[in-house]
Parts: C-alpha cells; structure tokens; sequence
C-alpha cells in the first residue's frame, strides 16, 4: 500500500505492508530513535508526534499515519542544537540507562509545547513510561524542569493551570512520583488510610497499588 | 509487524457497512489500539481491517435539540476528557474518559471501541489467551454511560436503531451490535445531564495504563437534605457491565451520610457477583467494591450539596 508521510518536514511516499507498523515503517527511514519496548502501546519508549500529539507508534499501522506528519527525536535538534526539552533532560540527567529517552523527549516537548508542562509532576501526564522505568524515581522530579524549559510552557506553568479542564482520576503519589506538586492539591480517597490492597501472593509486577478519584 | 491480511479505509459509514458484509472475517477498526493489541496476542480476529477512523457520520459532542448530549463513536478518549460539555454535563464520564490508559492511548483510543471491545482484561498483560471471554469487562467508558441512561445508536444495512446500555452488553465480549453493523454513537438522555452529584471511581493496580479491577460511576441527587435518587454502575462487579438496583434502593430516603453510605455499599456488595483472578479472589474485590463504593459515595454527595 502506498503512503504519504511527512518526517521530520520531509515528505515521504512510503510503500508499506498493510500490517506494518508506523515504528517499523519510521525506523526503516533511518529514524531509529523509535524503540519498541512493549510493543502493546504501555511503555511509551515509541511515543513520536503525530500531527503534534503525542501516539505510540509501536500500536499503530503506517497505514493510518497516511497523509500526516510524524515528528521524532532527529528532527528536534536544529542546526546542531539541541531543542529546549533536549538540552533540559542533559542538565537534568533525567535518564538512566536512555533507551525511553526518545519517546519521553517526545512526551514533554508534547506537553511542554500545548503550555501543560506544570502537569509533569502528576505523572499520568507523562504518559506511560514513569511507571514502568526502574529509574523513574530518580527521573520524574526532572520532568518538571525539563517540561518547562520550552518557553511556551512557562507562562502556563506559572500560571498553575492545565490549558484543558482536568476532571478524573488523581493517582495517589506513588513511590516515585516524589516530584514538587504543582496545581491544585489533590485529594485521595484513602479509606483505611493507607496506600491499597495487601500484596498478594504469587503476584508479579513493581507496581504500586493505586487508589483514584477525582479532585473534588 | 501485524499479522494483517487486508485492510481497507472507508469513507463513509455505508461504505464500511458494505465492506463488512462483503468479508465475512472483516472487523471495524477505528483507532486500533485493542484491535492491533489483540492481534499481538495471536487473535485471529483482526487479520481482515475496515478502518473507520473519522468517517465523518463518527465524530463530534454536541447537544441535541431536546437536551440530550450525542457522543460520536469516533470521538477519542482525548476528546472526551477536554471537551467543557462533557465535564459540565457528565462529570463522571470526564472523569472516567482521564482514567482510561495514558495520553498517548487516549489519543487514538475511541469511546466506540471501548464499548464494544475496548479495556481488555487486565490479565492480557501477563496470560496469552487469545479468546479470553473476560474480555472488555474492565473499560473505563460502559459504566458512566450506563448510569447516564445512554442509548447506543447502531447502523446497520436495513437502517438504524437505538438500544439502551442496559441491553447493549449481552453476555461477556458480547454487544448488541452485530458483525456487519456498527456503532455510531450513544445519546444521554437530558434528564441524565448537568446533575452535580456525578462521579467515577477506579480502582487500578496502577495510576495510569491499566484496566479497571474495579470501575464504578455514580449520579446522586439530593433533595431537602436527603437523597432523592441514586444510580450505580459498575464495570467488574459481574460478567458484564451493569448496574447495580438493590443497592441504588437503598439510598433514596436516607440522610447522606456515612451509615447511608455503608449500607449502601454493603448492599452493592451483595448485589455484586464478581470474578475471581489474577487481579484479585473474589473476598478482595468485595472488599475493594464495598470501600470504593462508600468513598464514591461520600464524594459525591459532598459534591450534589456544594452545588
């Protein structure tokens, strides 16, 4: 199948398999920054910009990326600088080992470019990547900085507001979600004051249980 | 690379309609965040894609003439959480549109394909049944709807027809919406709309990119102090979403307080017949229904007097 796809501001005409995805279809361009972790759309280490929103691109056809305008890690540095996010995650060595490091430079220049950087903090705005990274601990309190170093975030940061209403769930602060707290306080609903179900037997998996309802 | 055998774009919904009946394999995509995900997981089920996504008969929010609030299919999930109508109207769908996965998924993620195939259980995560028929029960997008007395409008070749929620799910991966049909949306009906007393509440083993272990919307209204009526829905507490009768019968009458609301939530457990699994036996989520169902309660009602 034939495909136009716009990378990086270049225009491509793509023959494509039908099943083909638009992560295979990025990194046969030479744009490898384009991981495949999950490959279920969880990680996010594949998060390019479609048309400005921030998709997973390892659950998602080239098909359907046709006609639109993908952006990726190698198009962010312009002449041999590097973006505002970029420059942010060295000074803030927001990653460790860096193999999401594309997929979350992508993410907050997302968040930071729609002026929602303050949301940072909050963890869910970053998309899938802080829960399931063994460093984010160490990296989510860097987010911040790194979403507001875009100067179309800053006035919005200090603003302290999201520019879209944000109704629903606040995750209760997990253990590495420590950052500075932004925006308006959440409030948990904790009824047996304390974090959530008992860990279970035979049971699997680094995640925190997690209580939610939303802001009231 | 998906194990697509064909995939064909449609440009309206009579095209769709034909090309579905045609293939008798063909299957609806939309966004393609379940499709593709269960085609990871070696189903057989979406070798054969119509893709609809924006079909211009899909999209859009707006209010109808009557008061009611019509949600196109093909409306995302990122939509849906920051659309002002929707969070003024429907507060817990707003709500329950943002606990569903993460940005990137609710980018592409719509609320047709949550309903009708969406939130895949869970377990898929670690178990590789392909088939698995708990499949859907932990989507963010049924239960707020089904407590907004929605109607979903389905389009099929001899025409369309509107079936409420409550019939809409008719056993587990199972809607009304037949294989050569399709979803075109839902309608709320105006006297669902703008009740205060409106919210969602999720239970996740995780803040973000994860199914319900246990979903559940409320709207109570109140009425001289005391509650006047009371609606829950649930996802996870049955094999199918579904609301929950005996214990919203409980409440009318009744002060809102914290006895209200445990006798509420005791009846709701009752009332509840959920599954045993990887996420949790069956004491647990009891336990998890009773407890969030009080605190959904309590915020809710905090919410109906504030207004």
């Amino acid at each position: 199948m034939n495909i136009s796809l716009t990378v990086n501001g270049k225009r491509h005409e793509l023959e494509v398999k039908p099943g083909e995805s638009l992560r295979e279809a990025l990194r046969g361009l030479g744009c490898t920054s384009v991981k495949q972790g999950c490959g279920a759309g969880e990680c996010g280490a594949c998060t390019v910009l479609v048309d400005g929103v921030p998709q997973t691109s390892c659950n998602m056809l080239a098909v359907q990326a046709d006609g639109k305008a993908a952006r990726t890690v190698e198009g962010e540095a312009k002449g041999g600088e590097l973006s505002p996010v970029q420059q942010a995650f060295i000074e803030n060595k927001a990653f460790q080992c860096g193999f999401c490091t594309p997929g979350l430079v992508m993410t907050t220049t997302a968040l930071a470019e729609s002026g929602r950087g303050g949301d940072m903090t909050r963890g869910r705005s970053a998309g899938p990547s802080p829960g399931t990274c063994a460093a984010a601990r160490a990296t989510i309190p860097s987010w911040t900085p790194c979403a507001r170093a875009c100067p179309g975030a800053a006035a919005a940061a200090t603003r302290n507001e999201p520019a879209a209403p944000e109704p629903g769930r606040t995750g209760k602060p997990t253990h590495n979600q420590r950052g500075t707290r932004h925006g308006q306080a959440h409030r948990h609903v904790d009824p047996e004051g304390r974090g959530g179900r008992p860990r279970q037997g035979g049971q699997r998996g680094g995640s925190q249980p997690t209580q939610t309802l939303a802001d009231q | 690379m998906f194990d697509v055998h064909s995939y064909r774009k449609a440009a309206s919904v009579g095209q769709a309609l034909t090309l579905l009946a045609a293939d008798p394999e063909a299957r609806p995509m939309a966004g393609g965040t379940n499709a593709l995900f269960k085609l990871r997981r070696g189903s057989e089920a979406f070798r054969s894609l119509v893709d609809i996504a924006g079909l211009p008969e899909l999209p859009g929010i707006a209010l109808d003439p009557d008061g009611g609030l019509r949600i196109g299919a093909g409306v995302t999930f990122r939509e849906l959480a920051a659309s002002p109508l929707v969070a003024e109207k429907a507060r817990c769908l707003a709500e329950a549109a943002l606990a569903m996965g993460g940005p990137q998924l609710r980018a592409r993620a719509t609320l047709g394909g949550n309903l009708c195939g969406g939130g895949h259980c869970a377990a898929c995560r670690r178990c590789r049944y392909p088939r698995c028929p708990a499949a859907m029960v932990g989507a963010d997008g049924p239960a707020p709807l089904l407590g907004l007395d929605a109607r979903a409008k389905i389009a099929g070749r001899a025409g369309k027809r509107l079936v409420p929620l409550g019939q809409f799910w008719t056993a587990p991966s199972r809607t009304a919406v037949a294989r050569d049909e399709l979803l075109l949306g839902v309608v709320i009906p105006a006297a669902s709309l703008g009740a205060p007393g409106s919210g969602y509440v999720k239970y996740a083993m995780r803040a973000a990119m994860d199914t319900a272990t246990f979903g559940c919307a409320a709207l109570c209204r109140l009425d001289g102090g005391r509650i006047a009526g009371l609606r829950l829905a649930c996802v996870m507490a049955g094999p199918t979403p579904r609301r929950l009768p005996k214990a919203e019968a409980v409440a009318p009458g009744r002060l809102p307080d914290a006895a209200t609301f445990a006798a509420v939530a005791a009846a709701a457990a009752g009332e509840a017949s959920p599954r045993a699994d990887w996420q949790g036996d069956v004491d647990f989520r009891l336990h998890i229904i009773r407890r969030q169902i009080e605190a959904l309660l309590a915020a809710v009602a905090r919410r109906a007097e504030d207004a």
